[in-house]
């Protein structure tokens, strides 16, 4: 999987991006100042920075310039200057995105990955088993057929295989895929659940786990 | 119209009706005057030839010859022989006023009744064949017949004389207005060009450079314009620089502020959704729920902090008489317990005039970043001395890491941090020195600071002895 290096200076946010990313099976070191950041670049190769602009020791701005002069490393920078100045001189850097503080772990998950398949393309497309999933195109195959879903279907999927081998809870899965404005069904959530696995045939893949909801097990 | 347009309109206006007013009178006084002195002299000369002819006349009576118009001519032309002059001409008329007698010829426009009966002095001046004359007349009877003799002097030349005058004037006063309006015009120029520079600066300044001065030496009015000019625009100047050091100071704040606030919330939000989301193992929850609890304690830290430092903005507070060294050893005491350093207190007594509360929060704040700097002995000491002036002195001493010098200067700026990761992981949030700062201007004091790296820190402040009136 791919390794990404955490440039954060503060612990509580680089231990949760540590913790996030891991459970998606990235492997993360992390630096607390631009200088231990610095080093680490030199001596390991990653295939994505996550880079806090205010650091201590050597300025986010300064590190980003030293990543693109050294090498092509995409470069995702994290700033709480909500300044679109802040924005355009990170980007004219170099820097391939941003995010701004706070932040949802979920958003920075999902730019990390957009980044990572514009780098390496073709990544668009994810097998699990026997199923590829193509989130561009939003397409599922099965041994090259074609399964139709439908958007929630897929998102649902999706967001399945985000959270794999956790155990997710009803409600956050529902708000999570649904949105926070509809109302908590427990009988949608089930409904799709329902059709997902008889459609993709993931029958005991999708376990249900009582009292708390379900888990994608692969 | 330009300031130097009407000052050169209107002196040259009133400089060229003085002169012609002043002129007009003296042509006309040597006119008249000349006029004069020729009617004198040609009115002895009209009345000598006016006897020689009747003398001439009263004789050929006595010789018993008789007196006829050819008589007459013939006198008169021996009377001109030897009187040979352009300027005279005689002419004699009979009682029915036909002409007897001319030496330039018949003249038809002459009104001899005219010249008679005119009231005022003896002669009249009239134009004939454009030339100007004056005209004397009398009259004799010679048997029962009246004879007029009319004596016409050429006095042109006085006319032209008046003519030549006033064309030569006329010449002269061009050449005086001429120079005059060059005059004006440069001494013009050279009084409004201060004030051209003037509006030029101001224009200048008026587009937004401040910078801009004018350099006007003289000291009449101008001048002292000048002067409060370059005042103003060093007022304006100065609230300019004030004004943009307030936004920038604001800025500031707010990113500081901005990003004090959002690191915490971040952090909150993703370990909670994570809790929400999953059923995560023991280790991480506990880690997720511990994050959780000190990143809320440290926003509510800086709520707390952030309050007292609005609300000390713009309000006075009231200082009260405070027992100092009591004071500090109580404050002491309690934050020995929970910040769990030793604190060494040597405290004079005194009475200071101060806010217990707003001081303890300074003490607490100073006692927490010596603590901060991780003193060797693990000991901050705490000294209270009474000076000669009326003040008391607080000190603060750690013998921890120091502050490098260069931020010595700023470090009592909100949100400013020598080292960010390592104060924030110690709790800080780069506000209490701020704070400090802003209570102690309250107390017409301030933090002072004298720190060396790896040796230690004395921070310092100053407080009045009771009594003190200070608000």
């Amino acid at each position: 999987m791919s390794k990404i290096l955490i440039v954060e200076d503060e612990i509580a946010i680089s231990d949760l991006i540590k913790i996030e990313l891991e459970e998606r099976c990235y492997r993360c070191d992390v630096a607390n100042d631009g200088e231990i950041a610095a080093e680490l670049i030199e001596r390991k190769n990653y295939d994505l920075i996550l880079l806090d602009i205010m650091l201590p020791k050597i300025d986010g701005y300064e590190l980003l310039e030293y990543i693109k002069q050294k090498a092509n490393i995409p470069v995702l920078f994290i700033t709480a200057k909500n300044q679109t100045k802040d924005k355009i001189k990170g980007l004219n850097l170099g820097a391939d995105d941003y995010i701004t503080k706070p932040f949802e772990i979920e958003e920075l998950i999902a730019r990390i990955e957009a980044v990572l398949r514009r780098y390496n393309n073709g990544n668009e497309v994810q097998n699990i088993g026997d199923i590829s999933i193509n989130v561009v195109s939003r397409t599922v195959m099965r041994n090259g057929k074609e399964i139709s879903l439908t958007p929630k279907e897929f998102d649902l999927l999706v967001f399945l295989i985000q959270n794999k081998n956790f155990a997710l809870y009803r409600e956050t899965i529902f708000e999570k895929v649904w949105g926070e404005e509809l109302e908590f069904e427990t009988r949608t959530l089930d409904l799709h659940i329902q059709r997902l696995r008889k459609k993709i045939g993931w029958k005991d893949k999708i376990k249900t786990i009582y009292k708390i909801g379900y888990m994608l097990c692969i | 119209m330009k300031i130097w347009k009407k000052f050169v309109l209107f002196t040259i206006a009133i400089i060229a009706i003085v002169l012609s007013c002043s002129r007009y009178y003296i042509v006309k006084n040597n006119f008249l005057h000349s006029i004069e002195n020729v009617g004198l002299q040609n009115e002895s000369k009209h009345i000598l030839e006016k006897y020689t002819l009747e003398n001439n006349i009263v004789k050929t009576i006595q010789d018993g010859e008789e007196v006829t118009k050819a008589k007459i001519e013939e006198y008169i032309k021996n009377l001109y022989t030897y009187m040979e002059s352009d300027l005279e001409s005689i002419v004699v008329y009979d009682e029915e006023y036909e002409q007897i007698y001319s030496n330039i010829g018949k003249i038809e426009s002459l009104d001899v009744k005219e010249i008679l009966n005119q009231d005022t002095g003896n002669y009249v001046i009239k134009e004939i064949n454009n030339r100007n004359y004056m005209l004397f007349c009398s009259y004799w009877n010679v048997d029962n017949n009246a004879i007029y003799i009319v004596n016409m002097y050429d006095i042109t030349e006085i006319y032209e004389e008046r003519d030549r005058q006033i064309s030569e004037t006329l010449i002269s006063d061009i050449v005086i207005l001429t120079i005059s309006a060059v005059t004006i015009f440069i001494f013009s120029i050279y009084l409004t060009k201060p004030i051209s520079k003037l509006n030029k600066a101001s224009k200048k300044i008026a587009e937004g450079n401040f910078k801009e001065r004018v350099s006007i030496k003289s000291k009449d009015e101008i001048g002292e314009l000048a002067k409060s000019f370059n005042t103003m625009a060093d007022e304006v100047e100065s609230k300019i620089y004030e004004l943009k050091k307030q936004v920038k100071q604001k800025n500031d704040f707010i990113t500081g502020f901005s990003h004090e606030l959002k690191t915490p919330m971040t952090a909150i939000m993703g370990y909670s959704d994570m809790l929400r989301l999953k059923k995560c193992d023991e280790d991480v929850t506990r880690k997720a729920l511990n994050y959780i609890y000190s990143e809320t304690k440290r926003l509510s830290n800086l709520s707390h902090k952030l309050m007292i430092l609005m609300s000390l903005t713009d309000e006075k507070i009231e200082l009260k008489a405070i027992e100092i060294d009591r004071f500090i050893k109580k404050v002491s005491e309690k934050e020995e317990m929970s910040q769990n350093i030793k604190i060494e207190v040597k405290a004079e007594k005194a009475k200071v005039s101060g806010d217990v509360d707003l001081l303890e929060c300074v003490l607490k704040n100073l006692i927490e970043n010596a603590r901060k700097a991780e003193p060797k002995d693990n000991k901050v000491m705490i000294i209270g001395e009474n000076l000669e002036n009326e003040k008391y002195r607080i000190s603060v001493i750690d013998k921890g890491k120091g502050i490098p010098k260069e931020h010595i200067d700023r470090v009592t700026e909100e949100f400013y941090m020598i080292d960010k990761s390592r104060s924030r992981n110690s709790g800080g949030s780069g506000i209490g020195l701020a704070l400090s700062q802003k209570i102690l201007a309250l107390h017409g004091s301030n933090v002072n600071i004298e720190s060396k790296v790896d040796i230690g820190t004395n921070v310092y402040f100053e407080l009045n002895r009771k009594q003190s009136s200070k608000k």
